[in-house]
């Protein structure tokens, strides 16, 4: 072979892809191949702090041409980026101040742009998709926080930001039509009609999908207020008049869009893989006709988090979508025949699940939840605080052993609910008595040492978050087990009976973990004198005192 | 059913189809030539190199297709090499960049991915000359030159 790989443009690209300043400024000095390909490298993605560089300005005019990627927060002065940055490719803007003429600027002098994002900037309203849709390269749309709802939320938490967020709610010319703090939603009605007694604006959102129908594969509008929009014109919504919409990867979350609109467009995006529709509270999500997912034989990802469903149907698309990899639920009312499905489907190896998550789901039972534990394809498990699930979990068998996340935190041990029963009974409803069994006598100890052995034999853990109130992270209770075999761990998290503080000897175990690089514990679990220690021992390893929520 | 290849230097090696298959390169001339027992000639990888990326291959025959990663972030991306492959890696430089021309002529991109991120590891840190020095290459730049190709990016040192 006569070229070498140091001499040919698209191998040297492809290591230049793996580098960050200043080795990529060293590799531009070392000859003048390198130099063209690691200088176009430096200015294919840009960050807003180098556009205030005056020697980043000086090459502007000579170099604007090599950039390809552009991210930006807060102010920018314009001119200069539009006229000499013609191939841009991506661009995203986190609070940035845009009116509508910079807008049209932008579509006008970045023809090329494939990928865009537009993150709670100034003025940011539902009606600038109007002027986007004419992007005919458009892949990616993130359309993030837009909308007064979102933002009084934040108004209410940091109170900091109130000025400059009142400013863009001020400045938003939707306002009228967004401003619906009266608004009284009906649970009895499925479908909302309430919505459709106000004036509802232009469905900007359908115009855009069926004007990039063909192009664009992701779209983003989480925490954009879709309150008192419709997706879709009423008339169009016969399906002969709508595309096929090619989207792969779809985010709803916190948006509040009507269930009828995201019906619809469901039914014509059959090449999704990835759907989010996290963080929509509105109950009437449990009418929502899920069996249309069915139709989506390509998902693999699918986030339910925060949403009211029903079960049965969604069992249905479960059995329907083999393809699923990843589901996410926690926090939802999920059920146990969902669980039945998900176990039966990966049994028989129609379904390789490798990512579930049911955190806070109060109504899986510890059975369905053992169950789970046969899929031995899943990576990542998160079950923590799951109100009826014990810590005896860790006594059954595991066939998960490839599991790299795992998240059991906030199961006590069946004595110490006994001793709170009071608790249970009113938070978490029944607890199952059958898989108790005969461990009832057993002491806590003995469930800290079932659990700390069961999670010393999943060797592949990169991330552990386990333990609750009722745990005593002690060596004597079997802690030692887990520095010496978890080898990969990086990210270790512990609640514990603060009563019983970590001592010497357990920080020392910590201390060993060969990867470890974050430790997060509960408050009071590691004293102030044994935070010193660590530091000792192990100086680069994060450590944070984390005020978990029982 | 199991593919026959032959090297440069006419050496057959007999592997699995799945196997062989990690090369889109193959893969493609399989589906084009359809089932066959006459051997697919690589005439650009020698059997040692050949003998190496079946290796690479015969590890990772399970392995998923790649999804393509949109997020740009070389930080995340260049000291993530799995330790199989990081062993498998430790060779002289000769033989790295063999393996690389023969991912890239294969066409698997996995395998081109390690190799590059090993050759980046090994610039990493370095001066200009120190990397000229390691690869054996010649500065085509006058002094003047350098310094103004310097002078030019330091800008983008503030990351």
């Amino acid at each position: 072979m006569a070229l070498s790989v140091v001499e040919l443009p698209e191998l040297l690209e492809a290591i230049a892809s793996h580098l960050d300043s200043p080795d990529l400024i060293s590799a531009a000095c070392v000859c003048k191949t390198w130099s063209s390909v690691f200088t176009a490298r430096i200015w294919s993605t840009i960050h807003v702090h180098h556009l205030s560089n005056p020697k980043f300005q000086e090459r502007l005019p000579q170099n604007g041409h090599l950039m390809r990627s552009l991210m930006i927060v807060g102010a920018v002065n314009w001119p200069p980026l539009l006229e000499h940055c013609r191939l841009m490719e991506a661009l995203d803007m986190t609070s940035t101040s845009l009116d509508i003429h910079v807008l049209e600027d932008i579509v006008q002098r970045f023809p090329r742009l494939r990928r865009l994002t537009l993150n709670g900037c100034l003025g940011q309203t539902l009606a600038w998709l109007q002027i986007l849709q004419e992007l005919e390269h458009l892949e990616c749309l993130k359309f993030i926080d837009c909308g007064l709802e979102v933002i009084e939320d934040i108004v209410e938490v940091e109170g900091e930001l109130s000025e400059s967020e009142e400013q863009e709610q001020s400045d938003s010319e939707e306002d009228d039509d967004q401003d619906d703090s009266e608004y009284q939603y009906d649970p009895s009605d499925p479908f909302d009609d309430s919505y459709e007694q106000e004036m509802l604006p232009f469905d900007y959102l359908g115009d855009f999908l069926v004007a990039r129908a063909r192009t664009l594969t992701e779209l983003s509008l989480r925490g954009s207020s879709l309150r008192g929009f419709k997706l879709w014109d009423d008339s169009s919504l016969q399906p002969t008049t709508l595309p096929v919409i090619a989207l792969k990867r779809l985010s709803l979350a916190a948006t509040s869009a009507r269930i009828c609109d995201v019906a619809v467009l469901l039914k014509q995006s059959t090449e999704l893989e990835e759907l989010d529709l996290s963080e929509n509270f509105e109950p009437s999500w449990n009418n929502f006709p899920w069996r249309i997912l069915g139709h989506t034989t390509k998902l693999a990802k699918l986030d339910l988090s925060q949403l009211c469903v029903d079960n049965d149907q969604l069992a249905q698309v479960l059995r329907d979508c083999k393809g699923i990899r990843s589901l996410i639920a926690s926090q939802s009312n999920i059920q146990d025949v969902v669980l039945d499905t998900i176990v039966r489907m990966n049994a028989l190896g129609d379904q390789r699940l490798e990512e579930l998550d049911i955190s806070w789901c109060p109504e899986i039972s510890e059975a369905r939840v053992a169950r789970v534990l046969g899929v031995a394809t899943l990576k990542s498990l998160k079950l923590s605080w799951c109100a009826k699930v014990e810590s005896t979990i860790f006594g059954v068998p595991w066939a998960c052993a490839q599991l790299e996340i795992l998240e059991a935190q906030g199961l006590d041990s069946p004595k110490k609910k006994q001793r709170r029963i009071g608790y249970t009974e009113n938070e978490h409803g029944r607890v199952e008595a059958e898989d108790k069994g005969d461990e009832e006598e057993e002491g806590p100890e003995e469930y800290d040492r079932i659990m700390f052995a069961r999670l010393s034999s999943l060797t592949e853990l990169r991330r552990l978050a386990v333990g609750s109130s009722t745990t005593i992270v002690s060596s004597s209770h079997g802690f030692g087990l887990l520095s010496s075999r978890l080898g990969k761990l990086q990210q270790l998290i512990l609640v514990g009976d603060d009563v019983y503080p970590m001592g010497l000897e357990e920080l020392r175990l910590v201390a060993q973990f060969p990867r470890l690089s974050s430790f997060e514990f509960s408050l009071g679990l590691v004293d102030g004198a044994g935070q010193t220690a660590l530091a000792g021992m192990r100086p680069s390893l994060r450590q944070q005192e984390q005020e978990i929520y029982f | 059913m199991p593919v026959t290849l032959t090297s440069l230097d006419d050496v057959k090696f007999t592997v699995d189809k799945d196997v062989a298959e990690r090369s889109i390169l193959i893969k493609n001339m399989i589906e084009d030539v359809g089932e066959s027992d006459s051997p697919i000639p690589l005439p650009n990888v020698s059997s040692a190199v050949l003998k190496k990326v079946i290796e690479y291959c015969e590890h990772h025959r399970n392995d998923p297709v790649q999804v393509q990663d949109e997020t740009d972030d070389p930080r995340k991306r260049s000291n993530d090499i799995e330790e199989w492959d990081m062993k498998f890696m430790a060779v002289d430089q000769e033989m790295l960049f063999e393996i690389i021309l023969a991912a890239n002529y294969l066409d698997i991109k996995p395998l081109l991915d390690v190799g590059c991120k090993t050759v980046a590891n090994i610039i990493k840190g370095k001066t200009p000359e120190e990397i000229r020095k390691t690869f054996n290459i010649v500065n085509d730049f006058t002094p003047e030159e350098e310094a103004q190709i310097k002078k030019e990016n330091e800008w983008a040192e503030d990351r």
